[in-house]
């Protein structure tokens, strides 16, 4: 099983893969990463803020950054690329009152995929809400799925505004 | 907190000087400094076999987004004098690092004495790319290996070590 870094595995993994993580997100300029110090493997090591105005905002998604030497057995099904991680969502993630995404790369070829761990699903009904991730599937980290994973943040951002001025 | 350029240029070069040379990984290992040192934001160690000296060297890196000079593709950086001097004076060899933000590349130029004035623009001569990092790594071995590794005597000895 492809295993995932952790905090006992090559020491390139994990600043390697946080050094890309970082390079990919601020090819947006909107967008202002942080690293977050963790004690959990499971935990999360970026918090990246949607710049707005040319400031900050209190718009933020969590990533949590994996990686591997290599992906020996990705299993592609319509697109994505289904690579096993040993640590998937946790209580941890649970906990989280905001979007989580997980990103994933592969040294040896710097390829980066992605999955969300919490995703945000606007709900007409209820107000927006938070779903924790069932599916393994990664799908290509691009600037274009970047975009994407924006918009969709912004969105539910639009929606809790929206809820909590309903509600007051 | 280190302006956002700064911060995406510090991960285009830890990214850069982390790619793999062969099977066995990287042949650097950065670390970040931190914004409170004055003049090096990196200092960067050889991979070597355990149990050999471990050479190391310093870093400056500078990041830009207005791209290069038409008239001989100079990467548009600058580094004020009083820098380029603290370089200099360093014992261990030291170098500045100019990216291309937009490109994602970098480039290394010596800052090892050879000039003293202030830079306004840095040749793009030597791309950190995997032929330019084999002759850093040498440079930087072949530095140390001239250093005998018990040269200091200290007066700090635990006679008592456990």
């Amino acid at each position: 099983m492809l295993g995932a870094a952790t905090k006992s595995q090559p020491w390139y993994l994990r600043q390697r893969a946080e050094s890309l993580a970082i390079m990919y997100l601020t090819r947006r300029q909107d967008l202002i990463v942080a690293r977050h110090e963790s004690d959990s493997d499971a935990g999360l090591d970026l918090l990246v803020t949607i710049g707005r105005d040319g400031g900050s905002s209190g718009r933020i998604f969590g990533v949590t950054v994996k990686a591997a030497v290599s992906s020996h057995n990705p299993h592609r099904n319509g697109g994505h690329t289904e690579i096993e991680s040993t640590n998937g969502a946790s209580s941890y993630h649970q906990d989280i009152p905001f979007p989580v995404l997980l990103f994933f790369f592969t040294m040896k070829d710097d390829q980066g995929y992605f999955r969300w761990i919490k995703e945000p699903v606007p709900d007409r009904k209820a107000g927006a809400s938070l779903l924790m991730a069932t599916s393994s599937a990664l799908m290509p980290l691009t600037d274009a799925a970047i975009e994407s994973i924006v918009v969709e943040v912004d969105a539910w951002y639009d929606r809790q505004a929206q809820s909590e001025t309903t509600a007051g | 907190m280190r302006d956002a350029l700064g911060q995406r240029g510090e991960a285009i070069f830890t990214v850069l000087m982390t790619e793999f040379h062969g099977p066995y990984g990287p042949i650097f290992r950065p670390q970040f400094l931190g914004d409170k040192w004055p003049c090096v934001d990196f200092v960067i160690e050889l991979v070597v076999e355990a149990g050999s000296m471990t050479p190391y060297f310093f870093v400056q890196v500078k990041t830009t987004r207005q791209g290069y000079r038409h008239k001989d593709r100079r990467l548009k950086v600058q580094v004020p004098k009083p820098h380029v001097c603290a370089l200099a004076r360093y014992p261990a060899p030291t170098y500045i690092i100019g990216i291309d933000e937009a490109q994602e590349q970098g480039y290394v130029v010596s800052a090892n004495g050879e000039h003293l004035t202030s830079m306004s623009s840095l040749a793009t001569d030597f791309p950190l790319n995997r032929p330019t990092r084999e002759v850093l790594w040498s440079e930087v071995s072949r530095f140390w290996s001239a250093y005998p590794h018990s040269a200091l005597t200290s007066a700090f000895v635990d006679p008592n070590w456990r």
